[in-house]
């Protein structure tokens, strides 16, 4: 692989990684797995004077639960997300969400800040991200700041990250064991490719487990920054799911979600392809009900 | 652009060297320590053939930044077995015919061998799962996991 020059900076401690990125952000790439930020450079397509690396401050990589929310390093590997008993057992949808990108190996390098700061409309972790509610927190020299996941993203490969500032911590809900969720993808093979769409769902019942309460819904790889579909999740509320309420709420999904779209570059089986993949979602999580 | 000063161990050597910043790790291996076993193929994550063991973990030396490894274990496919005294992991590919033109052998075996390690007891599909992401372009698969087969589950 030929890289073009660098100097390469690495810091153990956070404030001397940003006293750097204050000082040289401009002319700075951070890297943490580098799996796409090498093929990036190698391609031309990224440019630095320096690369400064993440992978070695201590509190990077840590996964914490606290009361209600579950606080992610953003330097942890996608393998240590598949694998985090706490997220196994109070946000599982990220699990699977982090479980299928790439292959093993880029699981093990490749990290949820990095999936996140790249900016993909494709990211896996994302929609995940999207209905539990998550905060980013954003952190330079200058302090910090909490970012709804949602308004991190200003369009496809662009954050509102500035150049000094660094993703410091993902922070996402924690929810009550056994909530229903699910989340499903479509691409051409199951390893080394790339979502050609996706859906994150959570269903909270009622206490009698009859009615769906709260719904939670996030498409991926089909609009240009991530999105939860409201008027869907209004339509499951207060319901039961029945095959006819379950077929509206997903109709909806793909009209929206396709309407944040521009439609002259979209391909024609999208459409019924994303409803189609809102009602697997839908019944996937209601099958948890049942266990 | 400055050299950088790295300390690793490799195949259970220690080594420091100076290396330049913008190298991969699959460079590193083949070109600053002579280690061809491990092989370039894609150079861009997709195909497994440069596979090696970074801490326990699979990853693709193609896409790894060298000097990232400071401080890290690495095992390569040198690291594996030797000539006279084959990983018994080797030994099974040769019996049941996974090596056929041989260039996805030692991603094959780095990433069954991280699995492996991992979990002697690994079932069908976790063995599948572990090599995911390595390419067979002579698509022999079946043996592959026919070798694996034979050495995990060993203790049951």
């Amino acid at each position: 692989m030929i890289l073009p020059d660098f100097d390469y900076v690495s810091f153990t401690d956070l404030g001397e990684t940003l006293n750097f990125l204050a000082l040289y952000g401009d002319e700075s790439r951070v890297i943490a797995g580098g799996t796409d930020l090498l093929i990036k450079l190698s391609a031309g397509e990224a440019k630095a004077k320096y690369l400064v690396n993440l992978l070695d401050i201590t509190e990077f990589g840590q996964i914490e639960a606290h009361d209600d929310r579950i606080s992610i390093g953003p330097a942890a590997t996608h393998t240590e997300l598949e694998y985090s008993p706490i997220l196994n057992n109070f946000a599982p949808v990220l699990c699977r969400g982090a479980g299928v990108i790439g292959s093993p190996q880029i699981r093990n390098q490749g990290t949820i800040g990095g999936n996140i700061g790249n900016a993909s409309p494709a990211a896996d972790t994302v929609p995940a991200l999207m209905v539990l509610n998550s905060r980013i927190k954003v952190i330079s020299k200058r302090g910090e700041r909490w970012v709804p996941v949602a308004d991190f993203f200003v369009s496809p490969h662009e954050t509102i990250l500035a150049a000094d500032e660094l993703i410091g911590e993902i922070e996402v809900e924690k929810l009550p064991e056994n909530t229903l969720f699910s989340f499903q993808r479509v691409a051409r093979r199951r390893a080394m490719d790339i979502a050609q769409m996706s859906v994150a769902v959570i269903l909270f019942m009622d206490e009698e487990g009859d009615r769906i309460r709260e719904a939670r819904i996030a498409p991926g790889s089909v609009t240009p920054t991530p999105v939860r579909i409201s008027e869907a999740e209004k339509i499951l509320e207060g319901k039961r799911a029945t095959e006819e309420i379950i077929q509206l709420a997903a109709m909806e999904v793909s009209n929206r979600a396709i309407d944040e779209t521009d439609l002259q570059w979209l391909p024609e089986y999208k459409k019924p392809a994303l409803k189609g993949l809102v009602i697997r979602a839908i019944n996937d999580a209601l099958r948890r009900r049942d266990k | 652009m400055k050299d950088i000063k790295v300390s690793f161990v490799i195949n259970g050597q220690e080594r420091r060297m100076k290396i330049p910043p913008n190298i991969s790790l699959l460079d590193l291996l083949r070109d600053h320590l002579g280690l061809m076993g491990t092989k370039k193929g894609c150079e861009i994550g997709e195909c497994g053939a440069c596979t090696v063991i970074v801490n326990g973990k699979a990853v693709n030396s193609c896409i790894v930044l060298a000097p990232q490894v400071n401080g890290k274990s690495i095992y390569t496919i040198e690291g594996l077995g030797t000539e006279t005294s084959l990983h018994p992991l080797q030994r099974a590919f040769v019996e049941k015919g996974a090596v056929q033109c041989g260039f996805c052998t030692p991603g094959m075996l780095m990433s069954l061998k991280a699995l492996y390690d991992d979990n002697p007891n690994a079932t069908h599909e976790e063995m599948k799962n572990a090599i995911s992401g390595n390419l067979c372009r002579c698509t022999g698969y079946q043996q592959i996991i026919e070798a694996a087969e034979s050495v995990f589950n060993k203790e049951k």
